[in-house]
């Protein structure tokens, strides 16, 4: 029985702990119960924040497929992942 | 923490996983146009049963049933119903059973009577898939060094791998660490070591890589409509040549 796992690229929220409300892109799925979440400002490339998978909330939305794909290569950049981010807040309502 | 499984534990796997290998071969005598999935369900449900194993599927969160059996576009999880299979269906059974606390699983995808070219493609390239990643699945690779290979081969093949949904860890309990996504980079992700036991699980589709789930909350499909294939074995790594548990 396979496993559901987030999806890299996808865009997610902090739904428990300090960085609650925060958003991230999964950068890393280190486990069947952990993530790597990386926003480019706070939480690094280098050091994505492992965080419990059912302490994230999915969003409807991911980095687009260049992107994505040089996360998976890793080739990203940080400022990448960050204008990501802040496009996706634009694109909300009161974002 | 992955953990590392001792010989006598090993030989519990082995012993479980044998009881899949064989539910497997025992249903492919039974598969042909007019059989439902609720059927199939209930010989490897009684199969297993009879070889003093449980299937560890059922009521795992809340799963209804032994096995998981999905038609045609359906990638996997889906729920077995009165549903007769016809001819030119492509169907995947994954199915487990658990043995003195200890799981086995593994999954194939079926032509039911004569299929067209590309099902049958798309179900000899899932299968392909195993095999490539599986060669990487040795002491001292990681865990990314399997997922580049099965993803490689799938798109190679002009395929796309399922990525919302991954392989795992296995042992004492169905699913443990680490996930084994069927997409990555080489060298990413865990270290591979002696004594882990993985089941590795390529899903591959015929047109895009997005799936949706049902209404019922378990089966999922491919959001395009195109058809899907499975194929998962239980795996030992070892300082040599891996070994598939569930054969």
């Amino acid at each position: 029985m396979s496993l559901r796992i987030p999806q890299i690229g996808s865009l997610c929220i902090s739904l428990k702990g300090h960085d609650k409300g925060r958003t991230y892109i999964v950068t890393q799925v280190l486990s069947p119960e952990y993530v790597g979440l990386c926003d480019g400002k706070v939480r690094k490339l280098k050091n994505p924040k492992k965080k419990r998978f059912k302490h994230v909330q999915v969003l409807n939305a991911s980095a687009d497929s260049e992107l994505l794909k040089s996360i998976v290569n890793g080739t990203a950049k940080d400022n990448q992942l960050h204008k990501c981010l802040l496009n996706y807040q634009k694109s909300i309502p009161g974002g | 923490m992955i953990p590392i499984k001792n010989a006598k534990e090993i030989a519990k796997m082995r012993a479980v996983n044998a009881i899949v290998a064989a539910a497997h071969r025992h249903i492919q005598g039974y598969l042909s146009a007019g059989i439902t999935a609720k059927e199939i369900d209930t010989i490897v449900e009684d199969f297993i049963l009879s070889q003093g194993a449980k299937p560890n599927f059922k009521n795992l969160y809340r799963y209804p049933a032994a096995t998981c059996i999905s038609i045609n576009d359906a990638v996997i999880h889906g729920i077995p119903k009165a549903v007769a299979l016809k001819d030119g269906d492509i169907v995947s059974l994954d199915f487990g059973a658990v043995l003195d606390g200890w799981h086995g699983d593994a999954a194939r995808t079926y032509a039911i009577g004569s299929v067209s070219n590309s099902a049958q493609r798309l179900i000899e390239v899932a299968k392909e898939c195993f095999y490539q990643g599986l060669a990487e699945a040795r002491a001292g690779r990681r865990v990314g060094d399997i997922s580049y290979a099965v993803q490689a081969h799938a798109e190679k093949n002009g395929c796309s791998i399922v990525r919302s949904y991954s392989g795992h860890g296995i042992g004492r309990r169905l699913h443990e660490e680490p996930a084994i996504p069927n997409y990555g980079a080489k060298g990413q992700g865990a270290l591979l070591k002696r004594g882990m036991t993985l089941a590795i699980e390529p899903m591959i589709n015929l047109g895009g890589f997005e799936v949706k789930v049902d209404a019922d909350g378990w089966t999922v499909r491919t959001q395009d409509g195109f058809l899907s294939a499975h194929y998962e074995n239980t795996v030992l790594i070892t300082d040599g040549e891996p070994e598939i548990l569930s054969r």
